[in-house]
């Protein structure tokens, strides 16, 4: 199994093991929400690895999250059947946008995924019949009873999350440590090489794309179901923005970044409440500060402590 | 529908285009020649109708000294950002964006805490109004769009005639080719960033006392700004000119004609730009 | 390579582990027979206005009360201690201010907030907690049969303008057309539907209506367009103070003479300040001139013990947000104790309760389904040359 191996069982059965030592709502609450963040995180950083950069990940989403609305509480399906098919659906409109957009270039793309962001946004809100308008919809049912386990108190969406994070976390290991993982960085190195060695960069780019997309569905869809509540107000450009924020802080080139990067900027914020107002400064503080002092982000911090170069 | 009606309609679109090229020729002017996209450029805007109203409100500054003012503080402090912020980060091209995110998140949330939400207002200089074939104008609002004109007039002789301005369109054109050439591409920035700034500060100082002042209005500008370089071409100056005066119609047309729904138009114009030809109007590739 | 050395960045990770697992679940020490009340509203960010305006009321209402050794409920005397958390006016930061207030402070009494969208994101947590929320916002879901336990202590624009438009048609039956502008939000759109509702019950004809961009400062568009069809007067309710201002202001330079209306409260300086004092005279509005006519001894008591702890200037949007702590408190010492069941069994027994704006009682059975709306007088006042200037005052009816 290995140091490292050994190492990730052990963080597993701890989190595994937090309710039993407390049942503390609000703590619960904190990492539930940092592990929506996580999830969809974790497909920011994998459309950024062929070298894609999202700014408008909250759409994904906001797609996820109503698609699961309207399946759950128009067409009568239960959430673990509508769960899955919000992540389907984003995926599926990432590929539909994603196919003759991602032939564009850097900066060009990021504005498109933003200028898209903003017309799902008020999509969603000038289709008040359908999706609730600014008011949004409210009463969203929390999942149904699975396994006589009913989804009452906090504990049944703890380890729903937690469980999501590692389907999630597993699926990014293997497609970094995989084949699709290689061709991702390789096309992140240099597109012109990459298709000089006869690889289709559209279809990978596309690909990385819709699997971001998928994560950012799932957390969409999770959020509405946890907060019983989804409106536009929830997936701004700001949200979009955090995303992006929370990979870079944390570390695009690893697994972990995303993890690190969601806990401490959903930390930060709890552990300073006395600076509400300061939190868009504080956030802002710390994206400068690991951009100038730490870049690579916060998964580098073991590798500079034991004196290593990074890059 | 009346004549004097569609005048106005058009004349709205008028004011409405130069304010947006106003804030979007700056924005442009960076990205052409510093390949960055300033997201804190609406920040900048955002301070000079700030200035303004420190100066005016508090000082009892006349407005236009006022405004000369605003455009040298902001200048300078666009300097400042370039050189402790932006230059560290000059040749790579992502994490000069997200350094602008930042720089935008940092001063939006610091002028939110220092000034409060309140909109704050500054006294306007001209009152009255004119007639123009049948429509209506505020003597203020035609201040501003004269103003407006002037400083793009200037601005593009500036870039088309003097040396700076020249050597300026050399790096835009290509870095390391004008700096084997003897262009200093760091003091080539730092002007850049200046003009830029100061020209973002004059626009905030000289709408402040047409709207009002609050620490909102960096991201609603810069959001503009975005759009209206995209549709004009990133890096180009008529192209700004010309997308800020075309968003501005069209808005001014949506918003008398079509409703609401207008809100969504900018964007979507973006994305049909950026799908059919990416270097918008005027730019190039 | 950081120019912190390796020792920096041990003692920082060690700190944040320490912090990680210490400071969270640390509540502030418990003074015995203090009476926890949280609020939620937005303390910074847009809205803040009205949330800072809310934390001045109640903290005069808190330190009046205090001063005079706390409130007796049942045998014991509790002083109070208010929880303020910011949400910033959006659900999700409301949302975990709410947790935090019932999970972690264990509040049994939320005042707050200002957003439906907060309050929609809140009450999941509170209702089946049992906790009692009194709110505000405009939204008509908020209060529902199956929500026992929320309360809404301000008037909203259907309450208000079921006074002020009868007053309209009373005052000046020459006007007969009506236009509405709204900022295309939450509240835009609801004050919409209230206002379009009102209108044709007074028989007037809505002969435009139009949502604009939030962000928008440049109104000649709408404006142009709203001229032309030539309404008598212009509703606009639910865009904010400053924008308010400015819709005035630019209507007058297009060359409207038409009366302007708002149901709701703002400044009047700072309204005549950006509109312009020529441009802003006649306009209506729902904002009380505390020291005029129509004032209570209750309102002359707050206006005093505001000034005492805040100074001059007043801020003639606070009042309304003193019921919220007032009716509470009195509540409580009513049913004498602080089970929260007992507690909202008492408001909606109670037949009525006495204000500052004098006797005031809660209702809205047919329209919200549930008697949980508080009916307060509704003030009318016109600007005249600077100046807020009473024109009337009634109750709404809300069975």
């Amino acid at each position: 199994m290995g140091k490292r191996g050994a190492g990730l069982l052990i963080l597993l059965l701890a989190l595994v093991a937090v309710p039993t030592f407390t049942q503390d709502p609000y703590l619960l609450n904190i990492l539930i929400t940092t592990g929506i963040w996580t999830t969809s995180v974790w497909g920011v950083r994998v459309i950024m690895s062929t070298g894609q950069l999202t700014l408008g990940h909250a759409a994904y989403m906001a797609i996820g999250a109503y698609a699961s609305t309207l399946l759950t509480m128009k067409a009568g399906l239960s959430f673990w059947l509508a769960f899955p098919l919000a992540g389907l659906i984003s995926s599926v409109v990432a590929l539909l946008i994603g196919y003759p957009t991602l032939r564009i270039k850097g900066v060009y793309f990021a504005i498109i995924t933003f200028a898209f962001a903003e017309i799902v946004r008020l999509l969603i809100v000038h289709w008040p019949s359908l999706l609730g308008g600014y008011g949004g919809i409210p009463n969203v049912p929390p999942p149904s009873p699975i396994f006589s386990i009913s989804f009452k108190s906090r504990i049944p969406f703890y380890y729903l999350i937690l469980a999501l994070c590692l389907v999630t976390y597993l699926v990014m290991v293997r497609i970094d440590r995989g084949r699709i993982g290689k061709i991702f960085s390789s096309i992140h190195e240099s597109d012109t090489l990459a298709e000089s060695v006869g690889i289709n960069i559209m279809r990978y780019k596309v690909l990385s794309f819709c699997i971001g997309c998928f994560f950012a569905g799932l957390s969409g869809s999770f959020y509405a179901h946890y907060f019983n509540f989804t409106s536009p107000e929830f997936f701004t450009i700001w949200q979009s923005v955090y995303c992006l924020v929370f990979v870079i802080v944390g570390g695009a080139g690893s697994v972990w970044g995303p993890l690190l990067g969601s806990f401490f900027m959903t930390l930060v914020p709890e552990l300073l409440r006395v600076a509400r107002e300061l939190e868009p400064v504080i956030y802002a503080v710390i994206l400068i500060a690991v951009m100038f002092l730490l870049p690579g982000g916060l998964v580098t911090l073991p590798a500079r402590l034991r004196g290593k170069k990074v890059h | 529908m009346t004549f004097s009606f569609f005048v106005q309609v058009l004349v709205n679109g008028l004011m409405l285009g130069l304010t947006y090229v106003l804030i979007a020729s700056g924005f442009s002017l960076i990205y052409g020649i510093m390949r960055l996209l300033n997201f804190a450029h609406g920040e900048f805007y955002m301070l000079g109708a700030f200035a303004t109203y420190l100066l005016c409100e508090h000082l009892g500054v006349h407005y236009f000294t006022a405004l000369a003012l605003s455009m040298v503080i902001i200048g300078i402090l666009g300097v400042l950002v370039y050189h402790f912020f932006f230059r560290p980060f000059r040749d790579e091209h992502d994490p000069s964006l997200v350094i602008a995110l930042g720089i935008a998140m940092l001063i939006g949330g610091l002028a939110l805490i220092i000034f409060g939400e309140k909109d704050k207002s500054v006294a306007p200089v001209f009152s009255g109004v004119i007639q123009v074939w049948g429509a209506t104008l505020s003597r203020e609002r035609v201040a501003v769009i004269v103003v407006a004109i002037l400083m793009m007039a200037a601005l593009t002789l500036y870039i088309k005639f003097s040396k700076t301005g020249q050597a300026m369109r050399a790096v835009a054109q290509d870095r390391e080719a004008a700096a084997l050439q003897g262009i200093g591409v760091d003091s080539t920035f730092t002007l850049c960033m200046g003009i830029s700034s100061a020209l973002a500060g004059a626009a905030g100082a000289l709408l402040a006392p047409l709207f009002y002042v609050n620490p909102f209005l960096g991201m609603h500008a810069v959001l503009k700004a975005l759009v209206v370089v995209v549709i004009g071409g990133l890096g180009s100056i008529p192209g700004a000119i010309v997308g800020g005066l075309l968003l501005g119609f069209v808005e001014s047309f949506g918003n008398t004609f079509l409703g609401d729904i207008t809100e969504m138009l900018g964007f979507v114009m973006v994305m049909i730009v950026l799908l059919f030809r990416p270097q918008g109007l005027f730019g190039h590739g | 390579m950081s120019q912190f050395g390796k020792a920096f960045w041990i003692r920082l990770a060690i700190l944040t582990l320490v912090g990680i697992f210490t400071l969270p679940p640390l509540s502030p020490p418990a003074v015995a027979k203090d009476l926890k009340i949280g609020a939620i509203f937005p303390l910074s960010g847009r809205g803040a206005t009205w949330g800072m305006a809310a934390q001045k009321a109640i903290t005069v209402k808190q330190k009046e009360v205090n001063a005079k050794g706390g409130i007796k409920v049942g045998g014991d005397t509790y002083k109070l201690e208010i929880l303020w958390e910011d949400d910033k006016y959006n659900a999700a930061a409301g949302r975990m201010a709410a947790e935090k207030l019932v999970n972690r402070d264990r509040v049994k009494f939320i005042l707050g907030s200002q957003s439906s969208a907060v309050i929609l994101a809140v009450q999941p947590i509170t209702e089946p907690g049992k906790i009692l929320f009194l709110v505000n916002s405009y939204a008509k879901e908020v209060l529902s049969p199956d929500k026992p336990y929320t309360f809404r202590m301000v008037l909203t624009s259907n309450e208000i303008l079921q006074g002020m438009y009868p007053w309209m048609s009373k005052t000046y039956p020459e006007l007969k057309a009506v236009a509405f502008i709204e900022p295309n939000d939450a509240s835009g759109w609801s004050i919409e539907k209230d206002c379009r509702r009102m209108a044709e019950q007074n028989k007037y004809q809505v002969i435009f209506s139009q949502f604009y961009e939030r962000g928008t400062s440049d109104f000649y568009p709408l404006l142009n367009k709203m001229i032309a069809a030539k309404p008598d007067f212009v509703d606009f309710s639910g865009a904010p103070p400053g924008d308010q201002a400015l819709i005035v202001k630019q209507m007058r330079e297009l060359g409207y003479k038409g009366k302007t209306f708002s149901s709701t409260t703002m400044d009047p300086a700072e309204f005549c300040k950006i509109a312009g004092v020529q441009n802003a005279e006649g306009h209506i509005s729902n904002t009380h001139d505390l020291l005029g006519a129509y004032t209570t001894e209750g309102q002359k008591k707050y206006y005093d013990g505001y000034i005492a702890v805040y100074g001059k200037p007043f801020d003639p949007v606070t009042p309304k947000y003193q019921v919220y702590l007032d009716v509470l408190l009195q509540a409580l010492e009513k049913a004498g104790t602080l089970d929260t069941t007992k507690v909202m069994e008492t408001m909606e027994k109670t037949e009525e309760w006495q204000t500052i704006f004098g006797p005031s009682k809660f209702g809205g059975k047919e329209h919200y389904g549930i008697k949980r709306q508080i009916v307060t007088p509704v003030y009318i006042s016109e600007i005249s040359q600077g100046n807020l200037i009473n024109r009337g005052t009634m109750m709404p009816v809300l069975p």
